[in-house]
Order: C-alpha cells, then structure tokens, then sequence
C-alpha cells in the first residue's frame, strides 16, 4: 500500500463536508438547548435573599396586592442615580415587578435624561425643579411618592449632641403597595375642601391664593378631591377621609362647627390653615372650637427678623421631631404673615389628646398684635411675646402614642397661615414636602396596610481621619500590590536560580 | 478523569511560576485599591444606607478588572501553545481534545478567582476601620463572589474560545476583549428598551449583566442569571472544543 503524498488531504472533500455538517449541526443543536434552557428559566425562576435584613423581600400584604393587579401599571422611577436612597428604592421595585408581570418598571434619571424628565414633569404637572420621585400610573389614576416621604429619621443623637441625624427607616414598601392599591381602586378616599366663608379654592389656578397645586398633590395620592359645604342638611360625607379648611376669612356658624365636632370624633382628619392675614383680623370661631382639642390659635403675627426675605415672611428651620417634619430636618419652609398656633388644653380639652408643636420660629422670633396696611409689625407690650413662636401643631387623640392611629382616633394639623400651600409657595423650600407628609400622617390608618411598617435602615458611616486615609491608601495601593510583585519576583528567582 | 486533573495542574503551575500571573494579581489588586480609595474618600463622614459592597460594584475598577483580567489570563492558553508548537505534542497525547479544553478553561477560571481574592484583602481592610455596623455582611459578599465567578466563567469561556481561534496571543486578547465588551454594552440597551414588553426588550434584560450584578451585590441570587452565565459558559467551552477538534479535519 502506498501512503498518500505529503499534499494531499488527509480527508476527501466529501468526508470533510459532512464533519463540517456534522459540527454545525451539533453547534446549532446546542444552541437551541441553550436558548431552550434560557426560555424555560425566564419563566420558571426562583429568588433567593441571601440578607440579614432582607430589606428587597416582599411582605405577604403587598404580594397579595401585586396579585391582585388586574391592569397593567407603569412604574417610573425619576431619581437621580447617585441619590442615597435609590439603591432602596430601585431594589425593591425591581422585586415588585418581578412579583408582577403586569407592572411595567422604568427608571429616569433626569441628571442624564432630561429631556424625558420634563416630558413626565409636564405629563404629570409636576413643578418645576421637583425630581425624586416615583410616579404609579395605570389608566388615568396616577399617584406619585416623593423622595421626602420614604425615611424615617431618628432625631435623637441630634438633640442629645451626640451625633448627625440617622435614617432609622425605609417606608417604601408602605407607600408602593398603597400607592398600587390606589392606582387600582377606582373612586378610593376623597378630600373635601371646605367652600362658604372664603377658602382657597382647589381649582383655582391663582398665583397667590389659587389652591390647585395642593389639589394636584391629594389626586396624587389617589384621593378625589370634592368641594364641601356644611350649610343647612349638608354633613360630612362618610366616605370623607380627609377635610382640609383653607383659609377661612368669615365667621363659621355654630351648626357648622357642631358637624366638624362629630366628624373629628369619629375619628375625622382635618388639616386647618388659618391665615389672620386673610381673615382680615377677625376670628371665624374655629380659634374657640379648636381650644377644646388643645390647640391655641393666637390672634396675633410673627416675626423673626433674623430668618426672614421681605420682612414679613418666614424661613423657618426650628422643626420638631414629628413624622411629618423629621424627613424635613435639614429643610426649611417658607411662610407669610403667620400666626401663632400652639399646644393649650383649654376647658373643655379631653385628657387624651395629645397635641404637639410641629415647627417654630428661631428664638429671635417674636408676636406682634398689630401690623401696619404695610405689613410691618406693631408690637404691644405686655401682650406680644418674645422667643421660639411656634406655628403649627399636630393634634392626635385616640390609638397609641408611637404606634400610629387606630381606626377611631382623630388627628388634627392645625397652621397658623394658609398661604404657603398655595400655587406660588407650596413650591418654596419644603412645603411642598410639608403637605404631603402631614396629608400622610393625617391618612396615615395602619390597618389598611397591616404589617407594612418602615423597614429598619441600616446606616453606615464611614469615619475615616486623615492619617486612617493615607495608612488605607498606602495599605491598598502600595503595599499589598507591593507584596504580590515581591512573592512574584521571589518566585522568579527562585525558578532561574 | 486523571489526565484532566494531571492538565489541570500543569496549567495552575504555570501560572503559580510565571511572573506574568503575579503582576495581574497586582495589577488586579492596584485596580481594586483605586476603587475603594475613591469610595472612601467619597463617603468619609457620610452616611451609606447601602452595604459597601453594593456601592462598589458601581465603579469603573469594579468592571475594569471584571473584562480585562479573563483575555489577559487567557491570551496564552492555546495560542501560546500553537505559536511554540507544543500544541501538536498535546494533541498527540492520550487524552481528548474535551479533557485538554475543559482543564485549560478550569485553571483559567481558578486563576481568575484568583485575581479576585484582593477583594476580600480590600473588604478586610476596610472592615477594620468602620466601627459599628460593618457595611460587609458575609452573604451579600458571598453572593457578589458568586456573580463574579459566573460572570468569570462566561468570560473565561470567550477567551478560550478567542486563544484557540488564532496564533497569536495579542490577537487573542483583543478578540476576547472586543467579545467581552461588546456583551458588557448589550447590558445598556436596558435604558432604551425601557418597560418595553417585546421579546427584544425581554431578551436584552435577559443578558444584562449589569442587572445580573445589581442583584447579585444586593444578596439576591436569581435563577435566571444563574442558567444564564452556566448556559452561556458551557455553549463557549462547546464551541471551544469543536474549533480544538477542527485541527483533526482542516
């Protein structure tokens, strides 16, 4: 037998076609088991928590609500990557949607998309500037978590001087499965403007006294907003969950304050704003009417002339530590003409309630009787006072201090200005992020949302001091790399030698 | 199974001898060092709501060392061997083009483990110096190693793959490198398909190794990436040894 020449192939043409057939068969083979795989994966997955805290694992309640999701909800989350709380926020939407194939997530960054941002600051009506937050949509209904409502701060290392102030807790599971559940349920809660002795009026779009921004914020929260009389039969409706009085400047008839009496002890809302700038210089009666729920509302102004623009308004910081002005401790909110508003059981105030201030002037702060037509103050002494003036109190009676409202417990914000909630200063500083907490707090009712409390947030803090720094920098970045070129070189001598 | 262990350790001696396996340790570890110094110095005094872990995996050393450390480990494994001309002598032993693959691609994959041990030496560091409430829970560790070793696998496997595609070990790394990044930037189609529901936009958050990372540094282990990267890995060590065996033919 002669053996082949050294030229020529080792296979024939034909022998080396089919081996080619054979491979690209057996690749595409693969490949599709590969694809297969991947298919049947995608559809039949697992998610294991490998966390102490299992801070992304979803509770019973807002499973049971992703389930009940019958239409699809698009999920927009306008945060800023780089923000401290998107890595929370974005976690554990992103096990929302994986719990529910009808909800559509998507994030926005509007520092690297702003283009897209505006589209959904203007399909939202969203003002201008406003950005950190999350917008549920589905239909019509829209409802929308700001950044600002989504932590619980732990105040105290700042009062004692020990420390900064911590985020002690992470609400968004709350606020997402509520705000799912209320983009769901057609006609849910409404708030009720009351109309008939001069109020800011939710639809209108004024600058100044036009309330329509605030009214935007509840539709917001998935509430229908529906202006209120309580003249002649008219009642509070049951289905009532929110009664905001906004700026009243004529005097209310005892009928009418009867009907607020047996709202609030049923276990009513009420978020009062009482401007004596609008009033006029007159009392409406509620100032009587709400001495019986503790709350002093004074028939004078405040000043603080070290925190002030034009003289007589307010750049107010002194907040108290409250859940709806904690998230604001290092804000400030921006009020005119105000009124003195403070805690006082008067005669007829039951023992359990409980009433707390909410924000104050700087201890630079002080009352005046009097202002001049052009707004200054007149100070009368032995009756204006000097010091931290508070401005607004939260009043709750009823449920457990700490532990959050039960069903009947009343609770009251009471504000001595009305005018920074409307559409020209709700966007100044935080009090757009004032109202939507205190509207939280006021619709704050456990039971809706059982066993959705705040998640504890673990802080950490890195307290590095400058001879730590350079001891790290060189550790990492010269002596251990340092110590792997010398074993090595080591190595390397050791194999020539 | 005793050739494939006997191939198995010649290449991890190979690379515990070579100077070149420890200046990518090095290397590795310099990149590592840069990315938690710039961590440190962004977040001193702040607060961090997220483990450290968490927040490094966002940087660029974290992805640096995660596509270029696989072609330079990789460069050599066959192309080495064909540009010296002990290839034939391998083949020609007796063991199988399977075994000869699957060991190279084992030791390559243990090597790049390897090259990621700094990270804990960094974490260890770090540790030291954050008194309460250690940012670095063992399980969102063990979870992020996890990631990196399949991530490692599927990039191992591409650069396998590129080594015994050519002669030369540069041309190796640079197709490995171009396959590698272009499978890394597949993962920032997610911004423009969106909540998109098609099967592109399910296919394209399928392969995101970008989203695969967010959940493994969040100590979240998914099936799906899981199937995913073993899927992907064992289909390139596939084709790896088809190409190998295609010598056998040609």
């Amino acid at each position: 037998m002669n053996p082949p020449a050294p030229d020529e192939p080792s296979f024939s043409p034909a022998r080396r076609l089919r081996i080619a057939g054979q491979v690209l068969l057996a690749v595409g083979a693969l490949s599709a088991i590969v694809v297969m795989v991947n298919y049947l994966a995608a559809r039949h997955y697992r998610r294991l928590h490998w966390t102490v805290d299992t801070r992304f694992e979803l509770s019973r309640v807002t499973r049971e609500v992703l389930a009940r999701q019958s239409n699809e909800v698009a999920v927009t989350v306008l945060f800023d990557r780089d923000h401290v709380l998107f890595p929370s926020v974005y976690g554990l939407l992103t096990e929302y949607a994986y719990a529910c194939p009808r909800l559509k997530l998507e994030h926005v960054d509007y520092r690297r998309d702003p283009g897209r941002a505006e589209l959904l600051a203007q399909r939202h009506q969203l003002p201008s500037g406003e950005a950190d937050l999350v917008i549920f949509t589905s239909g019509p209904r829209t409802r929308i978590v700001r950044a600002a409502e989504l932590s619980e701060y732990d105040l105290g290392p700042l009062w004692s001087g020990e420390g900064a102030v911590r985020r002690s807790g992470f609400k968004g599971e709350a606020l997402f499965t509520a705000a799912l559940a209320a983009v769901q349920q057609p006609g849910g809660q409404s708030a009720a403007f009351l109309r008939g002795h001069g109020e800011h009026d939710p639809e209108n779009d004024d600058k100044l006294t036009g309330y329509s921004r605030l009214a935007g914020l509840l539709r917001q929260k998935g509430l229908t907003v529906q202006p209120l009389e309580l003249v002649g039969t008219n009642d509070v409706p049951p289905d009532c969950a929110l009664l905001i009085v906004a700026g009243p400047r004529s005097p209310w008839m005892p009928a009418e304050l009867d009907k607020l009496q047996r709202y609030l002890q049923r276990g009513g809302r009420l978020l009062a704003l009482l401007s004596f700038y609008r009033a006029g210089h007159t009392r409406t009666g509620l100032e009587d009417f709400l001495l019986s729920w503790g709350v002093q509302v004074s028939d004078t102004f405040v000043f603080d002339p070290a925190h002030t623009i034009r003289g007589n308004d307010l750049i107010l910081s002194n907040l108290a530590a409250h859940p709806i002005t904690s998230p604001l401790f290092d804000r400030r909110l921006h009020l005119i003409l105000a009124r003195a508003v403070a805690p006082r059981a008067g005669p007829g105030t039951p023992p359990e309630v409980r009433a707390q201030v909410l924000f104050s002037t700087s201890v630079q702060g002080y009352t005046a009787s009097e202002i001049t037509p052009a707004g200054l103050p007149r100070v009368v002494p032995g009756r204006d006072v000097r010091g931290a003036v508070p401005l607004a109190v939260a009043v709750e009676r009823g449920g457990i201090a700490g532990l959050g409202a039960d069903l009947a417990a009343a609770r009251l914000v009471v504000v001595g200005e009305s005018l920074f909630l409307g559409n020209e200063l709700i966007v100044s500083a935080a009090n757009l992020d004032f109202a939507s907490l205190a509207v939280n707090w006021l619709l704050d009712r456990p039971h809706d949302l059982a066993g959705l409390a705040a998640r504890p947030l673990h802080e950490y803090r890195l307290t590095l001091t400058p001879a730590q720094m350079t001891r790290v920098r060189w550790l990492l970045l010269g002596a251990l790399p340092g110590m792997i070129l010398a074993a090595g070189g080591l190595v390397w001598w050791w194999r020539r030698a | 199974m005793r050739p494939y262990f006997i191939l198995v350790r010649r290449e991890l001696g190979w690379y515990a001898g070579a100077l070149s396996s420890y200046v990518t340790v090095a290397a590795a570890q310099f990149l590592l060092g840069l990315g938690f110094i710039s961590l440190l110095e962004a977040f001193n005094g702040e607060a961090l709501n997220a483990p450290l872990t968490e927040v490094f995996y966002d940087t660029m050393y974290f992805w640096l060392v995660l596509l270029l450390a696989p072609p330079v480990i990789t460069m050599r494994l066959f192309a080495q061997e064909r540009a010296t001309g002990t290839f034939e002598t391998l083949m020609t032993a007796p063991v199988g083009d399977a075994a000869v693959v699957l060991a190279k691609f084992t030791a390559a994959l243990v090597f790049y483990l390897v090259t990621w041990a700094p990270l804990l030496l960094c974490l260890g560091v770090v540790r030291q110096y954050i008194p309460e409430h250690h940012p670095l829970e063992w399980r969102p560790v063990a979870s992020t190693l996890l990631g990196i070793a399949l991530l490692g696998g599927v990039y191992v496997a591409l650069g396998c793959l590129a080594s015994a595609l050519t002669r030369s070990q540069i041309l190796a790394a640079v197709l490995a490198l171009a396959l590698g990044v272009t499978l890394f930037l597949v993962s920032f189609l997610r911004a423009s398909v969106g909540a998109g529901t098609d099967w592109s936009a399910a296919v394209v958050r399928h392969v995101s190794l970008l989203s695969h990372m967010e959940d493994f540094v969040r100590g979240v282990v998914d099936t799906r990436p899981l199937v995913f990267h073993l899927s992907l890995t064992a289909w390139l060590v596939f084709l790896t040894v088809k190409v190998v065996e295609s010598r056998r033919w040609k």
